[in-house]
């Protein structure tokens, strides 16, 4: 509809995005200008002080919804330039769904080309790790394959066995080591400067509990082929290309049973 | 749509993030809860099972911030799919959200905007209530939001909005009795003239909550006990609408959960207070007549 109404909230809209001190009495063509007429003003509080309520709650809304998020890239950049970061954010990524949850998640990317990765060049990656832990959280519910369901399966057929991963779980490629930037401030010490990767990490969701850790590269090719649906033969196959004459059998055990205990497969 | 049509779920608290494991492990005294509907729309994990959980034991109501009934977008189809769903799911008691738009362009503010009292807008909202219903199969509760901003373009005043935006799409209301306290003080006028406005049929929640004090305004931010004013308020209307399911809304600085309890179990009191002084007018009344006609 066009409309006075359609007009009255586009006119708000890029009022309370203005964010906090945005909103000011400037002369024709500043974002308060004309407002006075739209909004009523009295001794208690003019117009522009009323719309400059809003626009300190959208934007402090947000930034407590992303410090929450984004604690350790929120510790590494500090308060001030966090708060700067977040400003620049959502002028270029404002939300855009019903639920806050989605505020975040273009952070990583927005980082990916911000001023700050000059100086921290694990940023964005580190934002990308705590992004999905969040987005894991939050990923849907599905039965896992127990050991005792495997046990019940036939030797001669596990060959066969059709497996895929658990949709709670993510694989991350890193080249530095920000699971331990993040580790450090998960366990409230100081953090340092991550070295180098690159690291292969993974994000799963085991009931309600989301965990993290670092996957070696055997594993990591496993898995990423069970990500895809494969039998138990191709996914061994994944794993034992990466063994040079050793014998792989022990590892493979020692593997399945790990993946098994911490709920990462499914029958597909 | 009258209230009758809902069932009286009694005195409840806001279902949140704090409490979650103290409500499972506990399984405290409580009437019902009320579940912001956004947070449960998620694919998994560990708020729909807490809500899951909750649902077996106690009365649930979904309570939306993000409906946006007033923006002048399109109404979001995904949206209302995602709430049809989590309503098939939980099966509440009711659905509600806000009298407000949250955005426009497509984007979001997550927040409660007023709107302009006019009959454009009036026309308008009732138009998509009356669409939501539809899309829902069932009747939505709008609630009475607190601001800090009103039109000059207004030609009618909140309660008026309220009431005929209630009464012309056929929906109930869900009155927000610090909401009314906060807008009387922020654009200056009597709470009792609102309330005594709307029609009580309709109404079929009371939302209780603490705001903050800035001087010049108050802000409803849910982050302090109720004050004396507002349970006078509560008062107030419990005298003109009756026996109306109430909520205890805590948002920020949230306390225990038995805080929460005992604000809920003040509001069953003082309710409980309202009705007896009524009955005892209404067995004078009946004496004195009686002796009347003796």
């Amino acid at each position: 509809m066009t409309s006075d109404l359609t007009s009255l909230q586009a006119r708000i809209y890029r009022a309370v995005t203005a964010s906090p001190g945005g909103v000011t009495e400037t002369p024709a063509g500043g974002i308060g200008a004309g407002l006075e007429g739209m909004i009523r003003g009295d001794e208690q509080l003019s117009a522009v002080e009323r719309i400059a309520i809003y626009a300190d709650a959208y934007f402090y809304r947000l930034l407590d919804c992303l410090k929450e998020d984004f604690p350790a890239t929120l510790a590494v950049v500090g308060q001030q330039e966090f708060e700067d970061l977040i400003r620049s954010y959502l002028a270029e990524y404002p939300p855009t769904e019903p639920s806050i949850f989605f505020a975040g998640r273009n952070l990583a990317d927005f980082l990916a080309i911000h001023h700050l990765s000059d100086r921290w060049p694990f940023l964005a990656e580190l934002a990308r790790l705590e992004r999905t832990l969040i987005e894991v959280f939050h990923d849907p519910d599905a039965p896992a394959l127990s050991a005792s369901q495997v046990h019940e399966i036939a030797p001669a057929d596990w060959p066969t066995l059709s497996l895929r991963t658990h949709p709670a779980l993510r694989m991350l490629d890193c080249e530095w080591r920000v699971n331990d930037v993040l580790r450090a401030v998960e366990t409230a010490t100081e953090w340092r400067e991550p070295e180098p990767g690159p690291v292969f990490l993974l994000v799963w969701r085991q009931g309600t509990q989301v965990y993290y850790r670092e996957l070696e590269l055997p594993e990591r090719a496993a898995l990423e082929v069970t990500s895809r649906g494969a039998d138990f033969a191709t996914v061994c196959e994944a794993f034992t290309s990466w063994f040079d004459g050793e014998d792989p059998t022990t590892a493979i055990n020692g593997i399945l049973t790990r993946w098994l205990v911490d709920g990462l497969l499914m029958r597909s | 749509m009258k209230r009758t049509d809902f069932p009286f779920l009694g005195f409840g608290v806001g279902l949140r993030r704090p409490h979650y494991t103290h409500v499972l492990e506990q399984q405290p005294q409580m009437d019902w809860f009320e579940a912001i509907s956004e947070n449960f729309m998620v694919a998994g994990g560990r708020p729909l099972q807490v809500l899951e959980k909750v649902r077996e034991r106690y009365p649930v109501v979904l309570h939306g911030v993000s409906l946006s009934i007033g923006s002048t977008d399109p109404l979001n189809r995904k949206y209302l799919e995602q709430l049809s769903s989590l309503a098939q799911r939980f099966q509440p008691a009711w659905i509600s959200d806000h009298l407000c738009w949250t955005g426009v362009g497509g984007h979001n503010l997550h927040d409660l905007l007023p709107l302009p009292y006019t009959e454009e807008a009036l026309r308008h909202i009732v138009r998509r209530i009356r669409e939501v219903q539809e899309i829902l199969e069932r009747p939505i509760l709008i609630e009475n939001v607190s601001s800090y901003m009103e039109f000059t373009g207004s030609t009618l005043s909140e309660w008026e909005f309220l009431a005929a935006v209630a009464e012309e799409a056929d929906c109930g209301i869900l009155l927000d009795i610090n909401n009314i306290y906060v807008n009387a003080f922020n654009h200056r006028f009597d709470p009792l003239v609102y309330i005594d406005a709307i029609p009580s049929e309709r109404v079929v929640q009371f939302h209780l909550a603490g705001h903050s004090d800035h001087g010049t305004y108050l802000l409803d931010m849910h982050d302090h006990p109720i004050c004396e004013e507002v349970w006078a308020l509560y008062k107030y209307a419990v005298r003109r609408f009756g026996a109306v399911s109430a909520l205890i809304e805590w948002d920020d600085n949230i306390p225990e959960f038995a805080e929460l309890a005992a604000t809920a179990e003040e509001a069953r009191r003082r309710s409980a207070a309202v009705a007896n002084e009524e009955r005892g007018k209404h067995d004078i009344r009946s004496h004195k007549s009686a002796s009347a006609n003796l």
